[in-house]
């Protein structure tokens, strides 16, 4: 699946804020076609990381490279524009507009044209399943509905990389298994490559090619799910404090 | 389709009416009514760009309506400019004004912008009183410029009567609302009501939030410029106080909010309903006690804001819709 060329790259990034250091001295990679898992405690840094890939703010040092351009410092929607697209852990819907406009908002970066972005928005949304709920407020939707409008947005920029920030948090088994298949499908029919946030261990070990572990802001553990389920230095701060294997 | 044939021919009466109206009402007071509901629905069109689709809250947006205003009446007074190349250097200025006052407050959260508009608003209302000469031009502080008589023209818009007034304001009326509209229907549209309610996950999915709040502000800012220009054509003079009061400002916004913010038909509504009100109650109550028309006025907008908070249109449209769908399932039974 992966022919091995990087398509993103974090070299030493560090995040203070104030005198907390969030993300110390991190670096990772992704290549095409692969689905990276990225674990680690509450308040590990996950979140943060995100932020500083998508451009909500800029690492304190530390470079991030796209596609082979650095783009640290530039801002969500140029970087949006270059490719990427990412979803919230706290859901951010546009409550006042319909499913259907949310994710027209997405589309309309690569088309200016309402019908035709509406035409690509339909699409999106009948691949993650929403299409039956088009016309419905997003102020509406359940949890499980917000979390795919999330995902039928970011789909919508036409992303060549997706980061899911715990998509499948606050879902019940049965949600969660609809979302792994739908993940899954995004990389092997999409031929989007995705960095997967997630507390649901059973989902993060199924989906993922390789895994970064985070813990208080450091990389400590990095491999194949085998391989870091099995390193003690991740059993000891993670399995071994918070039991998130059953959510 | 018979939703949208009844939303045409609502359109086109509405329009008959429109063009009409000067062939029934001859009255010169009766028609500045209509005039004037004109004027304060294409003002609160204007400010719905920004305060109801971007929902950004630019409280001193009058402001623009002050420059509009003097800009043009110092051109025309002191240059023998016509106030419609005027208006588009008035209108010109105002924008500039608005994309360094969002320049430099769209960053901080939107409070500042709007502490930025009205503090903008505050200052040059106090240098043009303060001052009789600005730029070279004669101003004459609080006591304002009476605009001189060049002779009834359509290039110096002056006349002597009010149909012509009426015709002007109505085409910038529906010039306003083609103009809400298309960015409503359009890119813009959607892009400024994703800033509206998220601004973060607006930027995620490519929205360059700055940019567009710039845009409806200048856009918006231009708009207001140009009712400016109206006016002091319409009264033939302007000062400080009327122009560029804060109570003109809120007079414009509360419209807006009273009618449904980020509608597009809601500011019309309330400004078409209230503004006439508004000249009603002062023609006949401010004569016999004063403050009392106020007073009046004051009530309804409370009562209205307090019943219904989501706005008249957003409501009434609710209604409709609700007793189109009784009427729907009552029909199939
Ligand atoms: N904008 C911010 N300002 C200050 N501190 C922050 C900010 N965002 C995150 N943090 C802090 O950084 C640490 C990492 O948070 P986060 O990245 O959200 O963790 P995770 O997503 O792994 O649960 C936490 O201690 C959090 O309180
Ligand atoms: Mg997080």
């Amino acid at each position: 699946m992966s022919d091995k060329t990087v398509i993103l790259e974090c070299k030493d990034i560090v995040k203070k804020f104030g005198g907390l250091t969030a993300v110390n001295d991190v670096s990772m990679y992704a290549n095409k076609g692969e689905i990276v898992g990225l674990i680690g405690a509450n308040g590990a840094g996950k979140t943060t990381l995100f932020n500083m890939i998508a451009g909500v703010f800029p690492p304190t040092s530390g470079q991030i490279f796209f596609e082979g351009q650095e783009i640290q410092g530039k801002k969500s929607h140029e970087i949006c524009r270059m490719g990427m697209g990412r979803t919230y852990q706290i859901v951010k819907p546009f409550r006042n507009l319909s499913v259907l406009d949310n994710t027209v908002v997405g589309a309309l970066i690569r088309d200016s044209d309402v019908k035709k972005a509406k035409k690509k928005a339909m699409e999106v949304l009948s691949f993650v399943g929403l299409d039956h709920r088009a016309e419905v407020s997003s102020g509406n939707l359940g949890l499980p509905e917000l979390k795919r409008l999330e995902l039928a947005r970011a789909l919508a920029t036409d992303p060549k990389l997706l980061l899911l920030d715990e998509v499948m948090a606050g879902l019940n088994p049965t949600d969660s298994e609809k979302v792994i298949a739908l993940v899954e499908r995004i990389r092997n029919e999409l031929g989007i490559s995705l960095i997967v946030i997630e507390h649901v261990m059973k989902a993060i070990m199924t989906l993922s090619d390789r895994i970064y572990v985070l813990n208080q802001g450091n990389l400590i553990a990095t491999g194949t799910p085998q391989e870091v389920s099995v390193n003690p230095e991740v059993i000891k701060s993670y399995f071994g404090e918070k039991r998130y294997a059953k959510n | 389709m018979k939703k949208l044939n009844l939303k045409s021919g609502f359109l086109i009466v509405i329009s008959v009416i429109g063009l009409c109206l000067p062939l029934f009402v001859s009255n010169p007071y009766t028609l500045q009514y209509f005039i004037s509901m004109l004027l304060f629905g294409y003002l609160a069109t204007s400010w719905n760009i920004i305060g109801g689709y971007a929902g950004q809250m630019a409280n001193g947006n009058g402001v623009y309506f002050g420059i509009g205003a003097y800009v043009s009446t110092c051109l025309f007074t002191y240059n023998n400019l016509s106030p419609w190349a005027g208006m588009l250097i008035g209108g010109a200025i105002s924008a500039l004004v608005a994309l360094g006052l969002g320049r430099l407050t769209f960053r901080l959260s939107g409070t500042y912008f709007t502490m930025a508009t009205v503090a903008c608003l505050h200052l040059i209302r106090l240098l043009v009183m303060s001052n009789q000469y600005l730029f070279g031009y004669e101003i004459r502080g609080a006591q304002g410029i009476v605009l001189p008589w060049k002779g009834e023209s359509i290039i110096n818009m002056q006349f002597t009567g009010k149909v012509e007034y009426y015709y002007i304001i109505l085409a910038f009326f529906v010039i306003g609302v083609l103009v809400s509209y298309h960015i409503k229907t359009s890119k813009d549209g959607y892009y400024l009501s994703a800033i509206n309610t998220n601004q973060e996950a607006a930027s995620s999915l490519g929205v360059n939030v700055m940019h567009m709040k710039l845009k409806a502000s200048c856009i918006s800012a231009f708009m207001m410029a140009i009712g400016g220009t109206f006016y002091a054509q319409l009264y033939s003079m302007i000062d400080p106080s009327r122009v560029l009061g804060y109570d003109l400002s809120i007079q414009i916004m509360l419209y807006a909010a009273v009618g449904g913010r980020g509608t597009l038909a809601g500011p019309i509504i309330a400004a078409f309903l209230l503004s006439p009100l508004n000249d009603i109650l002062r023609g006949t109550l401010g004569t016999t006690v004063s403050g009392l028309a106020l007073v009046i006025y004051g009530l309804v907008m409370m009562l209205m804001v307090y019943f219904i908070p989501q706005g008249l249109w957003p409501f009434l449209r609710d209604k409709l819709s609700r007793a189109e769908l009784k009427a729907q399932t009552a029909e199939r039974k």
